[in-house]
């Protein structure tokens, strides 16, 4: 296994690292290793207030501050009001919320939504469960626990047969388990030893595929399940350009060779399969577990690389490894020693992605600014001493034009006042309100990829750049409305107020004095018609790519 | 038609006897009215023809003459013609029961391209003919003359009909647009347009026409097809239109079948009043059904035909034929025989002896 | 075995900018400069005109009949413009302007199914490099960005929806996706409302490029420049908003065209090219035609033959004959052997394509089946050796030209394959 002596020598790297004192935190030897290997290049700022608030509030609540989130948070003059906001987010409800999305459209590509799966994110995330834990409650079904059901969608989600000419794609799942969940597209291994990485061999390939060929979809639960076949014998196979008939049991993707355990004839279940109550049998050789648990395993270097190099992509708009799915021997990462000590740390942490998350959001290199240093504006993006833009996803960006409109305020206002002792957060807006319901599917329609491609870029498209322009629903989120933005600065007679308070709401920061200058200067030009005048600077600040960016 | 006596009838069953493979594709199939002769019209625009005074078949030669497929047949009431048409445009009159029969007369260019449809009058002297070229001609079946070119149809004239006394034709199109033409002035008496007996879809029209024909002393038209729902993979659900002749407004429909049964492609009326009929749909599919229509559904059905394309009912009453398809006849690229020739398909002629179950 | 391909790969490696401003940039065009007419693009600015009949044209019922053999159905054969070439009687048009066109007759290709022969076609089926290629349409628009037209490289006149279909670039990047007017409707949200002036809409559009000139301060340019390019190209596409309204076109083409659906969007499609779209294609489904296969052809192709002449004689009379491509393809032919439904199955094994315009040697029957259709006479081509003949007709040297998927260097068409000699003039 050539997967497992790259491996072996990213261990031995990582005895001869560095000699940072082991009990600094993590965000601090991080800082250290960024600046170490960026020596002589000056890094850009420190992120200004609003800038490091507006980019924690998309990473950690998927949306941006309001106006008065915001300017506490300017007002709060505490030394360290960055760590506090960083944990009361953590704390939040807006965070599962976030870790939800961001794990479906990572997990699942845009293939469809499960409302079981969504809870099970949901509640995986409410609860803080470990990555490890995750993945095993992904690939082993556990159809006991209600919250957990959901999980199996991950691969149910996969083994669906899109009509008579396209069969159910075992090698699509197969690879994307390699891919999300190891970091490796074992793809191009499918039918022959990888061309170009010498580390992709078939079998690792066919090893993984063959444990998923022994899956089948339940259709006796209503939740999406799998259940295991009876796994006897290798699986067959070879390469097409050497013409030799080869065998392989299950491999785990960085991990070992599972031998398959065979049982006398009658012995080979835990529970019979029941023909009356058309149950499954639950074999007692079952490769989808040894699969579950070897790569979840400490030892399995790959598994910690994979979703290090994920959160820090998460994070800091960039991975380590780059394509994220491509962790191999002829791959590097930009800072080896990095990868491998955050590798190691989010393993030493029972894999805790909220502790995760707040390592890297504590930061220096997080919380730079994305502003290129007037001294180098041709810093390479890839050294981590200037901060990246990231795409605004979908989601992201529907909440956030639900706050920057005011349209959010203006439907909490309007509930009843029997409702009004009820917290209203932003997903039971959409649950009450069917016209935010379509505004959402909408949003999703226009700004997500398609199915299956991931969504790593900013991908600005014609589609919705008419759609921000033409759509009477967007259009009518800046009319005045009572309770909405448009309506307030309407009604906001001093206009140097007005130009601040659009600014603080739309993008989460003061305006400087030249950008409040001109803005004053606009609408004093256009007294007569103010009000179409301030729907047209609302709109062009929801249109800009400051709004539509995280930077 | 509707007599109620019929319904002794209904106890009838067609038994199959024998199964003559053969090499080719047909179109249509007929026994001659002396009973002696079975003819099957083919895709290499021969009209094959047995002998069947004995119970097993016995080929004899091919009448030669016709050039694209030779498709519809029809016999002069005296039963010494032989009619026949072709995708060409051919028309050809045979002394049929010749050895090596010649044409009496023909006309390669009775029509521009295809002879969709072919009938004869009652009495024998009009021979009517309806095609591709939109147009319907009337010929004298003893010379070939014209005698009447009827216009007006706007698409393919897939139907035609003479009236028992000879006077007037029915002819319908591929838009399900049926006209009545008086014979005498040449005139379009009535028009309508039956919209089930059309379907548009993605640029493809579907006709659900196959044929007309009067019934019961012209009292009657019946019109066989299907009512078309799909394009492509062509969908239809098989059906008999009855139709007022004067009005010629639908005045009962009976389906056989869903969607997949595609179209009525042949039917024959038994000297006992009732009517046998093949439907054919999907790869593999394929009915023969014994219906009368004092009832809504039919009283016999054989379910185990490869896409059947017509049937034909001797006149001792008892032999029936329907020439259906080999099995596995669709299959995407090249089928190939051992040697490596490309295969084609070819047409089983199956026979059966219609029998009374109860005696 | 499945396609080679890593998305992540991809994306990642592909800049935004690259990806967004290629085309428009290496044109040295302003988006929002108003559509060129004919006369005014450059002689040389190619185009390419893609009719599309998928599920698969019968090759016997059009442009290689073998009328009265076992295989040859009911129709005839007529004679065409072209001494000694006959073609089915379903086109008769065609056949007067056969001297216009050039045919191949001999085309294999690999692939029996339409799910995977359809992408394999229209990819030109290059040699497997682990990457996901471009349709014709994405490719070209890679190859030659869009003409001063500013119009958008790739429209896809098409039945049913419309939108703006990434998936067809491959590892090209979305940006050379096609814009598909479904039924010849312009794209969504094109119009825009009337409580909006002009006047506004301009305003606001500088409203916003202020800010995001404000944003760029001291920022990389691509972010901001790619959401500058792509409202530039919607007010593009506003400014010819009839263009991309097939009901707009006067009623004389639309009977010149005929009234099918094909009519209509191959003269909508006509009128793109004339506007200055680089590369259309036109999509007519439904020729998968297992059952009922000759009425089915009976009733489509005059639809055909009507379309196709009509481009002919526009082409000719605008003078755009010199600079546009038009091809006309299916992903197959169909089975010379009738099944029980009287239909024709899938047939890479033999088929014929049709072409005509700038590049082509007009006149030209290029290849031979044998006497029944089931095998290629002569040498057969397939679909890789056509592309590199497309490319070269529009000036593209296929044999050099090359891709880059990051830093990879990909052959634009199968590198194992070279023009079709004979059919460039």
């Amino acid at each position: 296994m050539l997967l497992r002596a790259f491996l072996i020598a990213n261990l031995l790297s990582l005895c001869l690292a560095s000699d940072i004192p082991a009990e600094e935190p993590l965000h601090a030897r991080i800082d250290q290793l960024i600046l170490a290997a960026g020596e002589g290049t000056t890094p850009a700022d420190s992120s200004g207030e609003s800038e490091f608030f507006r980019r924690l509030m998309l990473d950690l609540s998927g949306r941006i501050p309001t106006r008065e989130e915001t300017v506490a948070f300017l007002a709060d003059e505490s030394a360290d009001k960055r760590a506090q906001a960083i944990d009361r987010m953590l704390a939040s409800s807006d965070y599962p919320r976030r870790m939800q999305e961001l794990f479906h459209v990572i997990l699942m590509e845009r293939r469809g939504d499960d409302e079981n799966w969504l809870r099970f994110l949901r509640a995986a995330f409410e609860e803080n469960l470990p990555w490890d834990r995750i993945v095993r409650t992904i690939l082993i079904p556990e159809p006991d626990d209600e919250k957990f059901q959901g999980a199996g969608y991950f691969l149910t989600g996969r083994l669906i047969s899109e009509g008579a000419m396209a069969p159910v794609d075992v090698p699509g799942l197969t690879r994307d388990v390699g891919r999300l969940l190891a970091g490796v597209d074992l793809q191009c291994a499918q039918c022959h030893d990888h061309l170009e990485y010498e580390d992709y061999k078939q079998q690792d390939f066919q090893g993984l595929l063959m444990i998923f060929e022994n899956v089948e979809t339940r259709r006796d639960v209503k939740f999406p399940a799998v259940t295991e076949k009876l796994m006897t014998s290798p699986q067959q196979f070879q390469s097409v350009f050497v013409q030799e008939p080869r065998t392989t049991e299950p491999v785990v993707p960085g991990g070992e060779i599972i031998p398959i355990a065979t049982f006398p004839a009658g012995e080979e279940y835990l529970v019979p399969p029941d023909k009356k109550q058309r149950t499954p049998g639950v074999p007692k050789f079952s490769p989808l577990k040894a699969l579950a648990n070897g790569l979840t395993s400490a030892e399995n270097e790959l598994f910690a690389r994979n979703i290090a190099n994920r959160m820090w992509f998460v994070m800091m708009g960039r991975g380590l490894i780059e394509p994220l799915d491509l962790n191999h021997s002829q791959n590097p990462a930009s800072h080896p020693e990095l990868l491998d000590l955050l590798a190691r740390e989010l393993t030493a942490h029972q894999f805790d992605l909220k502790w995760f998350l707040r390592e890297l959001a504590l930061s220096e290199t997080y919380q730079r600014s994305s502003r290129l240093p007037e001294s180098d504006s041709q810093i390479d993006p890839r050294s981590f001493l200037v901060a990246q833009e990231k795409r605004l996803s979908a989601e992201q960006l529907f909440w956030s034009t639900l706050i920057a409109t005011g349209e959010a305020e203006r439907l909490r206002a309007g509930t009843k006042p029997e409702q009004a002792h009820e917290p209203h957060s932003l997903e039971q807006l959409v649950e009450r309100h069917a016209s935010l319901k379509s505004l959402k599917k909408e949003f999703l329609k226009t700004f997500a990829n398609p199915p299956q491609e991931p969504e790593i870029t900013f991908e600005p498209s014609v589609k919705a750049a008419l759609y921000l322009m033409h759509d009477k629903q967007v259009l009518e989120l800046l009319e005045s409305r009572e309770g909405n933005l448009a309506q307030r600065l309407n009604a906001q007679q001093d206009n140097r107020k007005l130009v601040e308070d659009l600014f603080l709401t739309v993008f989460s920061r003061m305006p400087e004095e030249a950008e409040l200058q001109q803005t004053v200067a606009y609408l004093e030009s256009h007294q007569s018609q103010r009000a179409e005048a301030i729907g047209q600077l609302a709109w062009a600040m929801l249109a800009s790519t400051e709004f539509c960016v995280n930077h | 038609m509707f007599d109620e006596t019929l319904t002794a009838k209904r106890t009838i069953e067609p038994k199959p006897t024998r199964t003559v493979e053969l090499d080719r594709q047909l179109r249509r199939v007929r026994f001659s009215p002396c009973g002696k002769f079975l003819f099957g019209t083919g895709h290499g625009g021969e009209i094959n023809r047995w002998d069947v005074t004995e119970d097993e078949p016995r080929e004899l030669p091919q009448l030669k003459g016709h050039r694209g497929w030779a498709d519809a047949l029809a016999f002069s009431r005296d039963g010494q013609t032989l009619f026949s048409v072709d995708s060409w445009g051919g028309l050809i009159a045979w002394k049929y029961a010749e050895e090596n029969a010649q044409p009496l007369w023909q006309n390669s260019e009775a029509h521009d391209g295809w002879i969709r449809s072919l009938n004869l009058s009652d009495d024998g002297t009009l021979v009517v003919t309806g095609g591709r070229d939109r147009v319907v001609r009337v010929w004298s079946a003893t010379t070939g003359k014209l005698l009447h070119e009827l216009k007006g149809h706007e698409q393919e004239v897939y139907a035609v009909a003479v009236s028992t006394e000879g006077s007037s034709v029915v002819s319908g199109d591929w838009l399900g647009h049926l006209i009545r033409w008086d014979l005498s002035t040449g005139d379009r008496v009535t028009e309508t347009r039956l919209e089930s007996l059309h379907y548009y879809e993605r640029d493809q029209d579907v006709t659900g026409l196959q044929s007309l024909m009067f019934l019961d002393e012209g009292t009657r038209l019946l019109c066989a097809g299907s009512e078309p729902t799909k394009t492509g993979n062509v969908f239809g659900v098989p059906c008999l239109r009855l139709l007022n002749p004067e009005s010629l407004e639908e005045t009962k429909v009976w389906k056989f079948g869903v969607e997949k049964d595609g179209f009525l492609y042949d039917i024959a009326r038994h000297s006992d009043g009732y009517y046998l009929f093949v439907t054919g749909g999907t790869p593999g599919a394929g009915m023969l059904q014994l219906f009368d229509p004092a009832d809504d559904k039919p009283f016999f059905i054989d379910t185990k035909l490869s896409n059947p394309h017509s049937v034909a009912i001797h006149p001792d009453g008892r032999r029936v034929v329907v020439s259906a398809t080999n099995r596995n006849s669709q299959g995407n690229g090249a089928v190939r025989d051992k040697e490596g020739n490309y295969l084609g398909n070819s047409s089983p002629l199956h026979f059966f002896d219609l029998t009374d179950k109860t005696g | 075995m499945a396609e080679c391909q890593s998305w992540e790969h991809e994306l990642s490696r592909r800049s935004v900018l690259a990806g967004l401003l290629g085309g428009a940039v290496a044109g040295g065009l302003s988006p929002l400069s108003p559509p060129a007419f004919a006369e005014e693009l450059k002689q040389n600015d190619k185009q390419i005109l893609l009719l599309w009949l998928d599920g698969g044209m019968s090759q016997l019922e059009s442009w290689d009949p073998k009328p009265n053999t076992r295989f040859g159905g009911p129709f005839r054969s007529i004679p065409t413009s072209i001494p000694g070439v006959h073609i089915s009687e379903l086109m008769p048009l065609s056949a007067q302007r056969m001297h216009h066109l050039a045919v191949v007759r001999s085309m294999k290709t690999e692939d029996p199914n339409h799910s995977s022969g359809v992408p394999k076609i229209l990819r030109g089926h290059p040699a497997n490099r682990g990457v996901v290629y471009p349709y014709f349409g994405s490719a070209v628009a890679k190859l030659m960005g869009p003409t001063e037209s500013g119009l958008p490289p790739y429209v896809w006149v098409k039945p049913g929806n419309g939108g703006f279909i990434s998936t067809h670039a491959g590892f090209l990047g979305p940006k050379y996706g096609a814009l598909a007017l479904g039924n010849g409707k312009p794209p969504e949200n094109l119009v825009r409302p009337e409580q909006i002036t002009d006047e506004a809409d301009l305003e606001r559009q500088e409203l916003r490029e202020l800010f995001n000139r404000r944003y760029a301060e001291r920022r990389r340019a691509e972010f901001s420049e790619a959401n500058s390019y792509v409202y530039d190209l919607a007010r593009t596409l506003m400014k010819n908003q009839d263009l991309f309204d097939a009901d707009k076109l006067p009623e004389k083409d639309h009977e010149r065209y005929g009234k099918s659906e094909f009519g209509r969007h191959t003269l909508h499609a006509c009128r793109l090219i004339e506007a200055g779209v680089r590369f259309v294609q036109v999509t007519s489904y439904g020729w998968d035609t297992h059952g009922d296969n000759f009425n089915a052809h009976a009733s489509r192709m005059p639809k055909v033959d009507r379309a196709l002449s009509a481009l002919i004689d526009d082409l000719n009379e605008r003078g755009l004959m010199d600079r546009v491509l038009v091809v006309m393809m299916a992903e197959f032919g169909r089975t010379p052997r009738i099944n029980g439904s009287v239909g024709r199955d899938h047939w890479p094994n033999a088929w014929s394509l049709a072409m005509t315009g700038c590049g082509i040697k007009r006149g030209t029957i290029v290849g031979e089946t044998n006497a029944e259709g089931t095998d290629n006479a002569t040498e057969p081509y397939d679909i890789g050796s056509l592309f590199h003949t497309w490319y070269s007709a529009v000036g593209i040297e296929s044999a050099h030209a090359e891709f880059y998927n990051g830093t990879q260097p990909l052959p634009i068409a199968h590198d194992k394959m070279k023009p079709v000699a004979e059919l460039l003039s």
